[in-house]
């Protein structure tokens, strides 16, 4: 962290799904402006978060597939979100090769994990960040990527290294 | 003024308990519905805005669910908050945060909806504690992980 100047920006891509995560992802994004080059993939039904990013980066849209809190899922559920799934692994997988990103960071959010799959793919590195929503206990979502998929996974409370023993504690950007 | 946020989806329930107990205070009440269903009648309201900061700021008491980026949006705005935990999320966990907050005496969590009003009052006689945020070195965390 100390040439600031000389280091080249590492590109990175930010997912934004839901308000709130939002809110936590971009906090996040601010505090690491002078380290990256972010780009977005936003949810479709999330469109007010293009009005909330402070540091500009090229943005796609997917639409959103396998929310985790918000939805019950059910088999036939699962089998209709699977359309959208791979469709988000698509633009997620193109959106990657196109601005070059060493890594995917996302807050907690079901929708994100067509465009970790597409990380993962990819071999590019996979930050998840668990929302500071939970503190006694998993989200779907961050259960399954923090047994498969995360290469760094940050939790947002001391409480939640009980949940995660695996993960890193470092404080909340807000 | 009193700011009523829903944030991204809906929460009929308090929207409606604001409308029934709103013709109570000689204060201005705003209301930020969402996608929600029933149409206030006693106050104003907007479902969505590109921000919501000039209400945050301008309201004496916002009033709100339990989700974070809602509550840490308010809280580091120094902002007086009252939190009920959305039924439209399925698990707990919302309770979680609510229940952290309000032992920390950061936010007051009304738990039943039916006692809104009462906790609307009580913030004339309890004074809240002004949140501040944990130390951060997550940005160090993620930039050395990328360079690795």
């Amino acid at each position: 962290m100390n040439n600031k100047k000389t280091t080249p920006k590492i590109p990175v891509t930010i997912f934004l799904a839901i308000g709130g995560h939002t809110y936590e992802a971009l906090c996040i994004v601010n505090k690491l402006s002078l380290y990256i080059q972010p780009s977005y993939i936003i949810c479709e039904d999330n469109l007010l978060a293009e009005h909330k990013i402070e540091i500009p980066g090229p943005i796609t849209n997917i639409k959103p597939s396998l929310y985790s809190s918000y939805r019950k899922i059910t088999l036939s559920y699962f089998l209709l979100e699977i359309h959208s799934f791979l469709s988000a692994l698509v633009v997620s997988l193109k959106h990657l090769k196109k601005f070059k990103s060493h890594a995917i960071i996302s807050v907690g959010s079901g929708p994100s994990f067509a465009t970790i799959v597409a990380a993962k793919l990819l071999r590019k590195k996979v930050i998840f960040i668990e929302s500071a929503c939970r503190i006694k206990s998993r989200s779907m979502c961050g259960n399954i990527v923090y047994k498969f998929f995360a290469d760094l996974f940050i939790v947002q409370w001391k409480e939640q290294l009980k949940v995660y023993p695996k993960a890193t504690y470092a404080g909340r950007p807000f | 003024m009193i700011f009523v946020t829903v944030g991204t989806y809906n929460f009929d329930e308090l929207i409606g308990k604001i409308d029934a107990i709103a013709n109570g205070f000689d204060e201005e009440i705003i209301g930020q519905i969402g996608n929600g269903e029933y149409i206030p009648k006693n106050y104003k309201f907007f479902r969505y805005a590109p921000s919501l900061n000039s209400y945050y700021d301008n309201a004496r008491i916002i009033i709100g669910h339990g989700g974070a980026g809602t509550i840490f949006d308010i809280l580091n705005r120094g902002k007086t908050f009252i939190g009920l935990s959305s039924p439209l999320v399925t698990d707990e966990h919302q309770i979680d945060l609510l229940d952290k907050l309000a032992k920390e005496n950061y936010i007051l969590w009304c738990k039943e909806i039916e006692q809104l009003g009462k906790h609307i009052e009580l913030l004339k006689t309890i004074k809240l504690k002004r949140y501040e945020p944990p130390p951060c070195f997550m940005d160090k965390v993620i930039v050395d992980f990328l360079r690795k």
